[in-house]
């Protein structure tokens, strides 16, 4: 509209800008870099943490998709004792960062510590303890707290399946063990395929799981590459590479699920009725569930829980935690509030006026979701490096890197809650008098609102758990409570840990509570944005 | 001078002062290449009541939204009242003191019926503000309503209360977006009539946007017929009726056939008997396809008649038939039911000779 809002579009483009300016510096660098670099890094670290970073993929790939369809299949086709409540507490894994969960294990595991003292007890020295440490460990821990992702999406197609088609198989003849592989299972492709890109992306992403396991990938090497041997150029060129797989990975997740989209009968719609399951069936299920939520969730936070009561009756909540924690609040709900505020200009545009300009504007802004912490600092670092000095070592850069990896969850969450609200309305409020600004002020943002705030809540919480791009962005002597984890376990300072890690998880669980009373009502089918 | 104009919009505007709307050779294209809206050029007069009338997809709301400032036209002028809003000068929406209604009723889902009537009158002091709402929910019947919600209300209420909240302001035109398409068929009739009735009362010039013709017909002064973004004719809902400039046009606000003749000298000759017709120096001598509706013809039956019932279709208060003619052709022809003739029957056709509209055979 002619005279409409003027600002909005240059405002857009400069958001897409900022966010796209270090991620294309990376490129470039990686690109522009002395080809002998890349052979350099080729045999020194590429090819460990290539193969690391894929064995990673396929073996959390596998158990994640093993327990989180398991899960769904339990709770949505059997009815039995405590169902309805382990089907909202299967998520809780969600809350606990991959770092905070092996940082947990890591202690437990300690020499001297409960595990191996249980195990000298039952076999003596005879046996070698397992070792936390490498790809097992942070197979698990990884699948641990991402199978939630695989599990809501399996969840979500399996309870949107009509009925009809069982029906229709039944009465071919089909015996059960078939139909549920061809027909149930075959049907949520496309939510568990989904679900377990959602988690391989957390997986490419994760740094602090794999650096305090000590399995080196993609992100760990970055970051030493960066912090420990001053390298950028070898950092910038290792981002790349990780970008680049990255695409891969959701362009071959896109494939996949196009290929198989199923068009769901029109008309009515009915759900699988779930099966009533026998004392001995029901009690086996409740077992399952104990031990994995019991292992992912229940144990560690547990004993994060007792170690921080110890710490708060010690004196050990002192006015250094207090400070770490306000600092982490500040930077955090700026880091929210700055994101919402400029998702703004770019979410309205593409839901009002989606042509060329503002498609791309949208897809250059979102485009951080998909870079991982580590890549995303590397860049701003080497584009302020160059362009702006003065901003090196300031609040204002780690803020700008939350913005950057942050940003799409705002601007997804504004751009279908703006979609939401009938185009109709703004122009009604124009020809009653409005001007343009006083429509979206008077009209738009109340009829927006709680999708801000949601979309608030899960950033400012993604940046409390946020570690790897506030390791190496923060300013000096600016600690935070992911840092604090992260220190306090690099020295074996476990009951230290214990209190930060514990607020990043209570913190977490606000979004999650947001997801269940979102989706409570009626079925959820909702994916969280973590 | 604009600033002056802007002034008198901010005001509180007391009584309602109807305004002529001017489209002069307007023309809209979206996405640089649908062709929406292409030189219409139309004269609403003020306190007239004017109908858009055409099939989804003619451009009929995209004028209407060019009226309102909430599309820019790429070429022409639109003039209302004696100001130029868009064309030589830009007027955004909120300016230009028009009232609209949109299909969807868009009534602010957040706020009460009486902020919603409450929105456009921000420059009317506090008394003035309330004395109007309250007029204007008796005015469209819901007194007692003030404090509800929108989704509190049934599709007829939120009508109305759409129509009081684009009337509170006392615009100059108040145009009307399909706004009875949502309504079941009995409310529908109800409501537009009472929509009618209440506007007129102020004397407000009214465009009314719609695809149903029997709506245009029943509430118009004039009618505006749209067929892929041109205007194909304006006039008299007799006029559109009876004498169609188009055979578009003739199809579209009503049951047509057409029947070969030729014109000779003054006289129309066809299957259906000879008629007088004016002089047409440029149809002379020409094949012409003949337009008649089933309200033009009537038959008796007559075991000698030289046509037959094919086809008969009870309505209810008439009775349409599909007629025959034994040189081929076919017409049909509406009764009243007090009386149905069977499928089969030989009939003698009398066509009224008053309404005879030609088009020259092939093309439009």
């Amino acid at each position: 509209m002619k005279s409409g809002v003027a600002y909005l579009t240059p405002l857009s483009i400069g958001v897409a800008a900022i966010v796209a300016t270090p991620i294309l510096f990376t490129l470039f660098n990686a690109v522009s870099a002395d080809p002998e670099l890349w052979t350099r890094l080729y045999d020194t670290r590429l090819k460990v943490i290539l193969s690391n970073t894929i064995k990673l993929l396929a073996s959390v790939g596998v158990i994640t998709a093993l327990i989180g369809v398991t899960m769904a299949w339990m709770v949505t086709r059997y009815e039995f004792p405590g169902r309805k409540i382990w089907e909202w507490t299967l998520i809780l894994p969600l809350a606990v960062p991959g770092y905070v969960l092996a940082y947990a294990y890591a202690s437990i595991m300690a020499p001297g510590g409960v595990f191996q003292s249980l195990w000298t007890g039952l076999f003596g020295g005879a046996i070698k303890a397992p070792s936390l440490y490498g790809f097992w460990g942070v197979s698990l821990v990884l699948s641990l707290v991402n199978y939630p992702y695989v599990y809501l999406l399996t969840r979500a197609s399996l309870l949107s399946q009509n009925v009809v088609y069982d029906e229709a198989a039944r009465t071919l003849g089909v015996s059960i063990r078939r139909r549920r592989w061809s027909i149930s299972i075959r049907m949520a492709y496309p939510g568990i395929v989904a679900g377990i890109a959602l988690a391989l992306m957390e997986v490419m992403a994760d740094f602090g799981t794999v650096a305090m396991l000590r399995y080196p990938t993609f992100t760990e090497a970055i970051y030493r590459q960066m912090t420990a041997r001053f390298d950028p150029a070898g950092a910038a060129a290792l981002g790349s590479a990780l970008v680049l797989m990255t695409f891969l990975l959701l362009n071959l997740e896109r494939r996949l699920r196009s290929r198989s989209r199923f068009e769901q009968t029109k008309g009515r719609f009915r759900t699988v009725a779930p099966r009533k399951l026998g004392l001995r069936e029901g009690m086996f299920c409740n077992a399952l569930i104990v031990i994995l939520l019991g292992l992912a969730f229940f144990a560690p936070i547990s004993l994060l829980v007792k170690w921080s009561s110890e710490a708060a009756l010690n004196g050990g909540l002192d006015a250094r935690f207090l400070r770490f924690t306000s600092n982490t609040l500040f930077v955090s709900a700026i880091g929210a509030t700055v994101a919402v505020a400029l998702a703004v200009p770019a979410a309205y545009l593409h839901a009002r006026k989606p042509d060329i300009l503002s498609r791309s504007v949208f897809y250059l802004s979102t485009l951080g979701y998909s870079l991982p912490g580590p890549v995303i600092a590397v860049g701003l670092l080497l584009t302020v490096g160059l362009l702006f000095p003065w901003l090196y070592g300031g609040l204002a850069l780690l803020i700008t890197a939350y913005m950057v990896r942050f940003i799409p969850v705002a601007i997804h969450s504004q751009d279908s809650a703006i979609s939401a609200v009938s185009k109709s309305l703004e122009d009604a409020a124009r020809t009653l008098g409005a001007g343009p600004w006083g429509t979206i002020r008077r009209i738009l943002l109340p009829l927006i609102k709680p999708g801000l705030l949601t979309g608030w809540v899960i950033i400012f919480v993604d940046c409390m758990k946020e570690l790897p791009a506030t390791l190496m962005l923060r300013p000096v002597a600016f600690d935070t409570l992911s840092v604090r984890v992260w220190m306090e376990t690099s020295e074996a300072l476990w009951e230290m840990a214990a209190p930060p890690a514990l607020l990043i998880v209570l913190a977490g669980l606000v979004p999650i509570a947001l997801l269940i009373r979102r989706t409570g009502r009626g079925g959820w089918h909702g994916i969280p944005v973590a | 001078m604009v600033f002056r104009l802007h002034k008198e919009q901010d005001a509180c505007v007391m009584e309602i002062e109807a305004a002529s709307v001017l489209l002069n050779n307007v023309s809209k294209t979206f996405n640089g290449k649908i062709k929406a809206v292409s030189r219409v050029s139309l004269n609403v007069g003020g306190g007239e009541f004017f109908s858009l009338l055409g099939p989804s997809g003619c451009g009929k709301s995209t004028i209407l939204r060019m009226i309102a400032g909430l599309e820019v036209p790429d070429m022409g002028d639109v003039v209302i009242g004696n100001i130029s809003v868009a064309g030589s000068r830009w007027t955004p929406p909120e300016k230009r003191g028009v009232g609209f209604v949109f299909q969807d009723y868009a009534l602010f889902p957040h706020m009460t019926l009486f902020d919603n009537i409450a929105f456009g009158l921000e420059g009317c002091g506090r008394k003035e503000l309330k004395r109007r709402v309250e007029n204007m929910l008796e005015i469209v019947g819901l007194p007692d309503m003030a404090k509800r919600y929108p989704h509190e209300l049934s599709g007829g209420q939120q009508q109305r209360i759409a129509l009081a909240r684009a009337l509170a302001p006392f615009p100059k035109v108040m145009l009307l977006d399909e706004p009875f398409s949502n309504l079941d068929a009995d409310l529908r009739v109800e409501l537009r009539t009472e929509t009618k009735r209440i506007l007129k009362e102020k004397g407000i010039t009214i465009i009314l946007v719609t695809h149903d013709q029997e709506e245009a017909f029943s509430l118009s002064d004039r009618i505006g017929v749209l067929n892929r973004g041109r205007l194909e004719q304006t006039g008299a809902p007799e006029e559109i009726y009876h004498s169609p400039a188009s055979r578009f046009v003739a199809d579209f606000v009503g049951k047509a056939d057409f029947v070969s003749g030729r014109i000779r000298n003054g006289a129309l000759m066809s299957d259906l008997g000879v008629f007088r017709y004016p002089e047409h120096p440029s149809l002379e001598g020409k094949d012409v396809d003949i337009m008649i509706r089933p309200d033009d013809v009537d038959f008796k039956v007559d075991e000698e008649g030289d046509a037959r019932i094919s086809d008969v279709q009870f309505l209810g208060p008439e009775v349409l038939y599909g007629l025959e003619l034994s040189h081929g052709g076919a017409v049909h022809s509406i009764k009243p039911s007090a009386r149905v003739h069977p499928v089969g029957s030989r009939v003698k056709i009398f066509v009224d000779p008053t309404h005879i509209t030609v088009f020259p055979k092939e093309g439009y």
